[in-house]
Order: C-alpha cells, then structure tokens, then sequence
C-alpha cells in the first residue's frame, strides 16, 4: 500500500464525511460511489424524479420512491433500454407506513425490443432504523420488496426477486441495498461508500476507491 | 438399392452437420483496414477485464482521440500500423493488435492477453455536445 494510496482514502474519506454532514439531497454532478463498483453521477432533480447517469454513461431515471424499480434507462445512442411505469396500486402510501404494512402494485415494462410486460410486486415497510453511512449515523427506513409472477394455470407466485432496501430521507438515497434472485441462486449487496461533490473528485482517486472495493491494490 | 444406401445415409448426415452449431470461432486478428474502420470516427465503450472500469474513447478520423473515464476527460492520439496494431498516445504511445471473437472485440495486451473488450462501437463523437470544443490540454473536466 503505498503512500498516494494511503492519501488518497483519506481524501476521500474526509469527502464523504464532509459532503454527507453538510448537504441533505445531492446536488446535480455529485457521484456516488457503492461497494459493489457502481459509480454514478446525479444530472438532475425532476419533480418527483432523479436522473443519474452510470459509469457506462446510460440515464436513469429513479422515482422519489425508493421501492419503485427505476422508471427508464437510455444508452449513449439515446436508445430506450427500458421503461417501467406504475399500472396499478399506491406504493406511495408505503413511504410513511407502520412496520408490518404491505402494498401490492404492478408496472408495465418496456423493454429495449419493444416487447410490453406486467410486473408484480409485494412491498412491505420493515420500520425505522439506525445505520452507519459515510461515517455517520444516519436515520433510514428499511423496506423490503418481492417481484413475482403468478402461475398461469396453478395461480402460484414464483418470486422472481428480492429487494432489501435501507433509505435514507435526509440524503433521498437508498443507502444499502440486498437483492436476491432465487431462480439463478445470486446475491449482490450494496452499500454507499462515498458522495462526492461536484467538481472535488479525480479519475486516480475513484479508480483507488473502487480498487480498495475490491480488496485489491490501487491499479 | 445397397450400393445407394452408404451414399444416402452420407449425404443426409452431412446434411445435419450443416446444422450444427458451430463452436466459438478461433480468435482472429485484425488488419489494418478492419481496425481503421472499426474505430475511425467512432465513440468505443471498452472494459478493462483487470480492474474492471469502463472508458469510452472517440477516435477522431484526424488522428485525434478523447477518453473519458468517469467523467473526466483526456485528449491524446492514434494511429494505425501497417500490421494492424492499433497506437494510442497519452503520455506514452503503446501500441495493441486488435482481435475478434465470434462477435467481440478484444485489445491483446502483452502477457494479459485479451485484457480490453470493446462494449459497443458507437458513430460520430458522442463524447462532445455537439459544437463544444476539443480540449487543449491533456485534461479537463467539463
């Protein structure tokens, strides 16, 4: 580990504290960087939206819900990859339900080909809690959301996805994430592990962030 | 009837060898042609199979390039050698081959081998809004 390493965590490290003690909502062009090598860059707050754009330089746009999927994603081409609206039911009603409280809701789902889809979800408010994001403690509220389809002749659910979620009200992000897919056997998890401000980063300081990730060198 | 059968049976078998899927074609190296023409005025998604970040570069038919890793930006060089490697220049030249599997694309790095897989290959500059100017020095942050 050497000494630019070591500075560089550091910087970063103060970042993350500094940015996270003195802002509510991100600012357009702050990035925010996961544990799982996700780094995105925030374009734009949309009324009840949120435009991110990815490492791979596709637009996302999120809902101001966090237990809704993201809305639609364009590739760099400007092509639509996909794009999921409410259908049917009031998730919206779940942001400040008692812990226990379930909601049904369905989307419809476009995908890149142009092929049209329902989705299924059951999302469940899981209450209030205390977690440590970027160096402090920070209020969230945990959900947790089931996707499934039902079995056209059987009627039974097949859970096709799991969603753990913590989010933070203060910051309006979801700061850590576990999702499970039970029918490929995967589980990716995620936490925030910086935010950085507009303009106050470096390409050398996020590939070490992303590198100490990892668990390996700086590269 | 007998001495028809052999050359029945052959024919139709060699028929459903026809419809076999083929296995992965070999790795093919490019030339100096396809390489010109697979990056000259295009805007390449490539990941880094070692550290696993993504860039995107546009390769401008004048020789120049742009890079731009998590949103900031380098301006450098190419060029394409007779035998088909493909030069890049930052700081450094290095100069790579550049290799096609079935579909993908690879950049061949010594002792790595295809450490660089070209994502996507996009025309024109998408990199730039359009009427922004190319960057004077080696970086910048837009």
């Amino acid at each position: 580990m050497n000494r630019n390493f070591l500075w560089t965590m550091g910087w970063l490290g103060y970042l993350a504290l500094a940015s996270a003690a003195a802002w509510g909502a991100p600012a357009p062009g702050t990035i925010a960087v996961y544990s799982d090598g996700r780094v995105v860059k925030l374009l734009e707050n949309k009324g009840d939206a949120t435009i991110w754009q990815d490492h791979r330089l596709r637009r996302i746009t999120y809902a101001a819900n966090p237990v809704l999927p993201p809305r639609q994603r364009l590739g760099l081409d400007g092509r639509l990859q996909y794009r999921e609206t409410l259908d049917e039911g009031n998730p919206a009603s779940l942001l400040n339900a008692s812990p226990g409280t379930t909601v049904e809701f369905r989307t419809h789902r476009v995908n890149a080909k142009g092929v049209a889809s329902s989705r299924n979800y059951q999302c469940t408010a899981l209450g209030i809690d205390r977690v440590r994001v970027l160096g402090r403690d920070e209020s969230v509220r945990r959900f947790r959301c089931e996707r499934y389809t039902v079995h056209a002749k059987l009627w039974t659910r097949q859970i096709k996805e799991i969603r753990e979620l913590a989010y933070s009200p203060r910051l309006r992000l979801v700061v850590e994430q576990v999702r499970r897919r039970p029918a490929k056997g995967t589980v990716r998890e995620r936490r925030l592990v910086a935010l950085i401000p507009p303009g106050k980063y470096r390409y050398a300081d996020l590939r070490s962030l992303l590198a100490a990730q990892r668990g390996g060198a700086a590269q | 009837m007998k001495r028809l059968l052999p050359w029945i049976t052959a024919s139709l078998l060699a028929g459903c060898m026809s419809s076999v899927p083929q296995m992965p074609s070999s790795p093919q190296r490019l030339d100096a042609a396809e390489v010109r023409a697979l990056f000259m005025d295009h805007t390449v998604e490539s990941y880094n199979r070692n550290n696993q970040l993504t860039s995107f570069t546009y390769y401008h038919p004048d020789g120049r390039v742009l890079q731009q890793r998590f949103w900031s930006y380098r301006a450098g060089s190419w060029r394409v050698l007779p035998d088909g490697r493909i030069c890049l220049k930052f700081t450094r030249e290095r100069c790579r081959p550049i290799e096609r599997v079935g579909d993908v694309y690879y950049k061949v790095v010594p002792k790595k081998g295809r450490a660089v897989r070209y994502r996507q290959f996009l025309p024109g500059n998408r990199l730039l809004a359009k009427g922004a100017s190319w960057p004077r020095g080696p970086q910048f942050h837009p």
